[in-house]
């Protein structure tokens, strides 16, 4: 039982991992917000384990993945939306171009 | 009618003249300035029946029972405390207050934004009332930024000028310095004293039992200092005062000479005990008036604006007021205040006076000038009655407040009545110097008219009777003894050896410093700009073959062997202010800017950089707290 | 096994909620059917606030203090009374909003998206459940991205997405940490978590899960080194959003890092968390003061001072160590209500002066008084109140916070929380003297006059902000005395 728990929390944290990796190095935007999912999938796996082999008697877990699930649906909804706003009106296709934002006149 | 306890008007009345100048904005410029000081002279009026009565019945007078809010289980309570010293103080800075605002009537008569002038010295004349009748620290303190911020408005009046933005950026960043210094010793004090105290009756009773701490005693001392050395110029927080006379030479004369400046020997002397609780801080504050006094002499020796001669004379004489606090009896204590009042007086009247030249002649650098003596008659008198009082001249005021001082200084030890004899001397040199080139010799621009000036001339006149009156011994005597006990006396061989160097000094100077009589044939050589000291001249071809002989060899003993290396010395000290001095202050601003850059130009706006800079953060923190674990 | 319903009284608990909710449907399907203009939605959303503000305020003076929904949701007078601020600050955004002109895609959703984002923020301060605070915190921070995306230049979209990459990673991070205290307790409920916990057996595991809830918070809040992120997406906002972000998004976070260490973190290891909120705090008031030097573009610069007293605003809490008392609570609200005042005001003074379609920069004050003098003294007001000065709100929110620090705190962390205030309080006159500056020493800038249009609604609220920073200025025992008699009873049981 605990076993199984390590491995499914060991497989969690490798999953997290990855996708902070790929938040960090990947440069299109689409793969970046996968990358951010994954790290959120991961913690539901993680909560899920807890769950189901973690010897509680309810279902707040698993309530929780479903809040999860909902929220970052919601999340990468509104990432694509922009996204696709981004590439219309800039054809930006790499996070890398993103940084007008310093470029403008800050200092005196 | 009971003048003490409604000394509130005061500050009141010109708070009501602030408030209805700024309302009323440039629609009345015709007249909200005579009506604001009408007000101000009612308030002087006011300030004098109020000094007159605690004179008369030597009592003291506190209300305190609008309670603000309460910090700890101290609720602080404001209200005014009226007793000698804050009587004497009400009196100087309203009188000075009006003078000044009758002067700059005319001074100010063709300025664009003459209305908002008037309006700002009403506030400034408001916060300084409020700051002298305080009854506690944070009420002081509040009026003390008060002051702080119309001094940087103030100083920045004519912000077209880029000198004059500097400076007033300089003196705000200045003073702010020294005022987070005296924030600080505040939070101490308030978390030493037994009961969250900050008023001024309670600090006076912990002091004196012995309640707080010889370490605590000590670091409060050392950081109430701090502000007062922000704000009264004293090395090396002084750098802002010279600047600041890019202001109205009025405000020079309210603000940077007679009153904002002297509220720090004013804080000094309001928490006296705190200090005299710590010899320590005592002898710090000694030292430090002791080698501002002369650095500020010197200095003063080798400028050439006329302006900036003066404001390095007031920082020089709050060195010595300083100094003389830093021995720490009763005595010093009335001495420096007594100089404190004086000084107020004789330095307003300089700087009018001073005002009056620029005005009419359009020029402040007294090796352009020359000869004001014909156009200016009554200004010249009142000018020299200044000089005279502040180099220490019987029976001036200035002599008798400077008698007092040395002999509390002799008291102190001889080191100290030496330096102080030095700065006499030194003061006699600048003044005469300053005198000599101003009003004597021959007047080099053309054209020069002056008008009769009564707005500017009855200021003149009341301060230049001032500075006499003060000083007549029956009139000093009764300041000294309002002011508390122990007035301090003069040994006679002192007496002596202090005017004997002040007419030493008077004596050289005006030996070194001719004046600059400019005869038809030799206008053609206009003098040199680089040399501080002018080569002498004579006129008349009898006198230049008689002085054949002088010129040769006792001119040259004398310049080599005297003026020279006395020069070096004092253009030495001077580039070691400017230097040294500003760089250790400016410095660490210029610092500040500098790693802001850095800061900025780090980020990149990139959102890669910025996660893995908070990955680093996150990696930090466990690490820290894992070392913590262990 | 219990049925789980929801009642009419439990609704009544929620009013403030409720009526944004209702209000923002309504206000939705208005937009969609009627033609209706701009400034009208404008008008509902402020209607729909203020009916939200009358039924906090309500509230608070019922003394309401109940529970619903298991107690994931808690009503007290402390949540009533930051409700209420939030309410207030959003009521100065949403006039912010209404004053500036159009500069985004949308027209209703503009004011309407503020509703949501505003629901998220007072969700936030109730929520003693891990799962709602999740889904509040997402409800601001998604209802906020779309603010801030709908702008019609590309910085705008760009500044979205920079939101919600980090955003999103925070979140992750997040609920990381949440997982593991729920894999080590079996349950989501602040209370119950707290006493089930159990340093002994897994104390490593707990840190680190610790570690990572404080660190994803205070990327919320913007606390150095997880800072970078305010700076861009400030400036890539339009101004009312950015006024959003840095007091409503700002000041929502700050209470939900309280409230979690309060109820959580401090009962176990009040220690480490107090030593990692004490780095926090330390670099970020170091640094966003520096960093502030240097900013220009306005909205920059109030996202990096906005830095700075987010800082100030956690000194309280770290200076009452283990359990904040009355005072810390009463002196954390009266900063609370200063920063959303002088902010408030600031960015109404920006919006007042700004030109559209530039960045909004320093120089748009430039001789200020001669175009609009009383807009100039109302700002001069605010500035004075930013920069801690007295008499405003600001200096004695400062001085109040030092005082703590230095009363509460024994030894060095006291005092060198006290020092850098004090030390950064004076470097910040330097760059918010800038403004001040720049309206009175400065002839008439590249603005044009007639710019400084009357707006009503900016205007009102930029007075508002500068009377009432001036206001608590001169009376701030009035408002600690009777923030300390509200929520006494809240703290004490």
């Amino acid at each position: 039982m605990t076993q199984t728990m390590t491995a499914y929390v060991l497989l969690a944290a490798l999953l997290f991992v990855l996708g902070l990796y790929g938040v960090l190095t990947r440069r299109e935007p689409i793969v970046v917000l996968l990358c951010v999912e994954v790290m959120l999938q991961a913690v539901a796996l993680n909560v899920l384990a807890f769950a189901k082999y973690g010897g509680f008697e309810d279902v707040t877990g698993h309530v929780f993945v479903l809040f999860i699930l909902a929220v970052s649906a919601a999340e990468v909804a509104v990432g694509v939306a922009v996204f696709l706003a981004l590439v219309r009106q800039r054809g930006v296709d790499d996070v890398v171009k993103l940084d007008t934002l310093h470029a403008e006149r800050q200092e005196e | 009618m009971d003048f003490v306890a409604s000394a509130w008007m005061v500050p009141m009345l010109s708070l009501l003249a602030f408030g209805v100048v700024i309302m009323i904005g440039e629609r009345g410029k015709a007249w909200t300035p005579i009506g604001s000081t009408i007000v101000s002279g009612v308030a002087a009026i006011f300030a004098c029946c109020v000094w007159v009565q605690q004179w008369q019945e030597r009592s003291s007078y506190t209300w305190a029972e609008w309670r603000w809010l309460t910090m700890g289980d101290w609720p602080v309570q404001f209200g005014y405390e009226v007793q000698s010293l804050t009587a004497c103080m009400l009196v100087i800075v309203t009188m000075i207050g009006a003078l000044v605002q009758l002067y700059a009537l005319s001074y100010m008569r063709d300025d664009g934004r003459k209305t908002t002038f008037f309006a700002y010295i009403s506030l400034f004349t408001c916060s300084m009332c409020g700051l002298v009748l305080s009854p506690n620290l944070l009420q002081l303190f509040i009026f003390w930024e008060l002051v702080g911020l119309c001094s940087f408005l103030l100083i920045g009046f004519w912000f077209t000028k880029p000198a004059a933005r500097e400076a007033a950026r300089k003196a705000f960043l200045l003073t702010r310095i020294g005022d987070v210094g005296l924030l600080i010793g505040l939070f101490v004090l308030y978390h030493a004293m037994p009961n969250n105290s900050l008023a001024l009756i309670d600090v006076h009773n912990a002091v004196q039992n012995g309640v707080i701490p010889e370490h605590t005693v000590t670091l409060v001392a050392l950081l109430l200092f701090f502000g007062a050395m922000g704000k009264s110029g004293q090395v090396p927080l002084h750098t802002w005062l010279p600047d600041a006379m890019e202001g109205p030479t009025p405000i020079s004369a309210l603000i940077h000479a007679a009153t904002m400046v002297a509220a720090g020997v004013f804080l000094v002397s309001r928490t006296y005990d705190v200090f005299l609780a710590s010899s320590t801080a005592l002898l710090i504050v000694a030292i430090i008036g002791a080698v501002t006094a002369v650095l500020g002499a010197v200095a003063a020796l080798v400028q050439r604006d006329l302006k900036r001669i003066l404001a390095y004379s007031t920082v020089s004489q709050l060195g010595l007021m300083m100094c003389t606090l830093g021995m720490g009896t009763q005595a010093a204590l009335i001495a420096a205040l007594l100089h404190l009042l004086t000084h107020a007086c004789f330095k307003a009247l300089l700087f009018l006076a001073a005002g009056r030249v620029i005005h009419t002649v359009h020029q402040q650098d007294i090796e352009e000038l020359g000869g004001v003596r014909n156009v200016l008659p009554w200004t010249t008198g009142a000018f020299a009655i200044g000089a005279l009082a502040l180099a220490g001249m019987v029976p001036l005021s200035g002599f008798w407040s400077k008698e007092a001082l040395f002999a509390v200084l002799l008291q102190g030890g001889a080191v100290w009545v030496t330096t102080a004899l030095c700065v006499s001397a030194l003061t006699a040199m600048y003044m005469t110097r300053a005198f000599v080139r101003v009003f004597l010799g021959t007047l080099r621009q053309k054209n020069v008219r002056a008008s009769r000036d009564i707005p500017m001339g009855v200021p003149l006149g009341a301060l230049a009777v001032g500075a006499i009156a003060i000083g007549w011994p029956p009139m000093f005597a009764r300041l000294g003894a309002q002011l508390g006990e122990g007035y301090p006396h003069t040994p006679a061989w002192l007496v002596a050896t202090s005017l004997g160097v002040v007419v030493m000094g008077i004596a050289v100077a005006a030996y070194v410093v001719r004046p600059r009589v400019i005869v038809a044939s030799t206008r053609a050589r206009q003098p040199s700009r680089k040399k501080v000291v002018p080569q002498r001249r004579f006129s008349g071809t009898g006198a230049r073959v008689a002085s054949i002989l002088r010129v040769a060899v006792w001119d040259w003993v004398y310049r080599n062997g005297v003026v020279r290396p006395f020069q070096a010395f004092s253009r030495g000290m001077a580039q070691l202010d400017q230097t040294l001095v500003r760089a250790c202050t400016e410095g660490i601003g210029t610092c500040t800017v500098l790693i802001g850059k850095l800061a900025s130009r780090a980020h990149v706006g990139q959102l890669h950089v910025y996660g893995i800079w908070s990955l680093w953060g996150i990696v930090a923190l466990l690490c820290f707290v894992l070392w913590k674990k262990v | 096994m219990t049925t789980i319903t929801l009642r009419l009284s439990d609704l009544v608990i929620m009013a403030p909620e409720c009526i944004l909710l209702l209000g923002v449907v309504v206000l939705t399907l208005a937009d969609l059917w009627m033609k209706s203009s701009r400034t009208s939605i404008g008008i509902g959303a402020l209607v729909v606030l203020c009916g939200a503000l009358a039924a906090a305020v309500v509230q608070l003076v019922q003394e309401t203090d109940a529970t619903v929904l298991f107690g994931a949701y808690e009503a007290d007078a402390f949540s009533s009374l930051c409700k209420i601020v939030l309410l207030l600050a959003a009521c100065g955004v949403l006039g912010i909003a209404i004053g500036t002109p159009n500069e985004t895609h949308a027209v209703g959703e503009m004011y309407t998206l503020y509703i949501p984002a505003l629901m998220g923020a007072m969700l936030l301060v109730s929520s003693r459940e891990w799962m709602t605070t999740y889904v509040a915190l997402e409800l601001l921070t998604i209802s906020t991205i779309v603010l801030i995306g709908m702008r019609r230049a590309a910085i705008g979209k760009e500044a979205a997405m920079k939101l919600i990459v980090l955003g999103g990673v925070s979140s992750a991070f997040l609920l990381y940490g949440i997982s593991f205290l729920y894999g080590c307790t079996g349950t989501t409920y602040y209370e119950v978590m707290a006493s089930r916990l159990d340093m002994g057996q897994d104390a490593s595991l707990i840190t680190i899960a610790f570690v990572m809830i404080v660190a994803s918070i205070a990327v919320k809040i913007a606390l150095v080194p997880f800072h970078a992120w305010a700076l861009d997406v400030g400036a890539g906002a339009v101004v009312p959003v950015a006024a959003f972000l840095s007091v409503v998004s700002k000041l929502a976070a700050i209470i939900l890092l309280w409230r979690v260490c309060v109820d959580v973190l401090f009962p176990h290891a009040a220690d480490v968390v107090v030593d990692v909120l004490f780095v926090l705090v330390c670099v970020s008031l170091v640094v966003a003061h520096v960093l502030a030097l240097r900013q220009v573009t306005l909205l920059r610069l109030f996202a990096v001072s906005g830095i700075a007293h987010a800082a100030l605003l956690l000194v309280p809490l770290i200076a009452s160590g283990t359990r904040p008392d009355v005072d810390a609570w009463t002196i954390w609200l009266y900063y609370a209500v200063a920063y959303v005042l002088m902010n408030v005001g600031a960015f109404a003074a920006i919006s007042l002066t700004h030109t559209t379609g530039t960045q909004p920069h320093v120089h748009q004050f430039a001789g200020l008084v001669y175009r609009a003098p009383w807009t100039a003294v109302a700002i001069v007001c605010i500035v004075l109140s930013l920069a801690g000065l007295p008499v405003s709100a600001g200096f004695f929110g400062k001085l109040f916070i030092l005082l703590d620090a230095l009363s509460q705190r024994e030894g060095t962390a006291g005092i060198v929380l006290a020092a850098l205030i004090v030390v950064g309080t004076v470097i910040s006159f330097a760059y918010y003297f800038r403004i001040v500056r720049q309206m009175f020493w400065r002839p008439e800038g590249p603005v044009p006059p007639s710019s400084v249009r009357t707006r009503w609604f900016a205007q009102t609220v930029l007075w508002g902000s500068a009377l009432g920073s001036v206001a608590l200025g001169c009376a701030p025992g009035w408002l600690m005395e009777l923030l300390a008699q509200l929520i006494a009873h809240t703290v004490v049981s």
